[in-house]
């Protein structure tokens, strides 16, 4: 379920310009490697969309795209500023879902749409709007929430009955 | 005291580097602090085109820093950040190589510089492109140090 919600505007950007496959040939005369290592450290620099698109690409690649610690950097690089320390934070949300969880379903859909998406021209994202403590706190508060509303048994989402 | 120091790529040629500029790597400061690059280093994963390209980066960066008081504020040279543009524009591959090269030597500045291009590189390709260009696949190189996930034997 969480994939598919990376994946959705996935479809737009395969309609991009196909000037960018035209350098693919040359590329793919070369076989570089890159190992592991390397491969994280370009992960860390990378945005959401990267990020779950790069889980996308195999299994070994999955599993480094899915470190949490890879989408902390990824949720709190546009927080103004953290709302507690950064240990606690953490202990915070890997309890209650994760940051990948975190981002998928409480910060990318209320991202502005024109951030969401890259511009054609360069291929980079537009410079993202930064989150300032009320954004940040609904989220963290919206995560909390559906953890919480997980956890009670025989919970009726159609009709709130007796808890 | 301009000390140069030899260093030897994998592929037997030798290079004289200044010590200042060999510092650059954080790998090789420690092995001269520890008095045991007498002999003249041999960097067995790095080719000489590679190293050329690292030890031009060093030098230009130690230069830049002794030169210029606008780092010594905090400042951001405009220029160094433009001859670093123009230092990555190179192809994929050596960019990984670069990359590589810069991972094992520690070289902070350099190291940053060419994953973020790398990572520029691949946000615009759709999944499937990072699978089938040969530029980017996982290497079976063993971990050099733990870090962020475990390697589970039996999966791939």
């Amino acid at each position: 379920m969480k994939r598919r919600s990376i994946d959705g505007p996935e479809e737009e950007k395969n309609k991009r310009p196909r000037s960018a496959e035209v350098a693919a040939p040359e590329e793919a005369v070369s076989a570089a490697e890159l190992g592991e290592d390397l491969l994280l450290e370009v992960l860390k620099r990378a945005d959401a969309r990267t990020l779950g698109r790069a889980a996308c690409v195999s299994r070994g690649w999955r599993r480094l795209a899915e470190d949490e610690r890879l989408w902390e950097a990824v949720c709190t690089r546009d927080w103004v500023k953290v709302p507690c320390g950064k240990q606690q934070l953490r202990a915070v949300v890997l309890a209650l879902g994760g940051f990948r969880r975190l981002h998928s379903l409480y910060i990318l859909p209320f991202l502005a749409p024109s951030a969401a998406l890259p511009s054609p021209m360069t291929g980079r994202p537009h410079p993202q709007q930064r989150w300032g403590k009320d954004e940040v706190q609904l989220s963290l508060s919206l995560l909390s929430i559906g953890f919480f509303e997980k956890m009670i048994p025989n919970n009726n989402r159609g009709g709130r009955g007796g808890a | 005291m301009a000390r140069t120091i030899k260093f030897r790529s994998s592929d037997g040629e030798v290079f004289d580097v200044e010590e200042a500029v060999a510092m650059e790597s954080q790998t090789m400061k420690h092995v001269i602090e520890d008095d045991c690059a007498d002999g003249g280093i041999t960097l067995y994963n790095v080719t000489s085109d590679i190293l050329v390209k690292v030890i031009e980066y060093c030098k230009k960066h130690v230069d830049a820093a002794v030169g210029s008081f606008i780092k010594a504020l905090g400042g951001v040279d405009k220029d160094l950040e433009s001859w670093d543009g123009e230092f990555v524009n190179v192809d994929l591959a050596i960019q990984v190589d670069i990359s590589n090269a810069s991972n094992s030597l520690n070289i902070e500045g350099l190291l940053d510089l060419t994953t973020r291009v790398i990572a520029d590189n691949i946000r615009g390709r759709s999944h499937k492109r990072s699978v089938r260009s040969s530029t980017l696949k996982m290497s079976s190189r063993p971990r050099m140090r733990n870090g962020f996930g475990r390697r589970t034997p039996g999966r791939s």
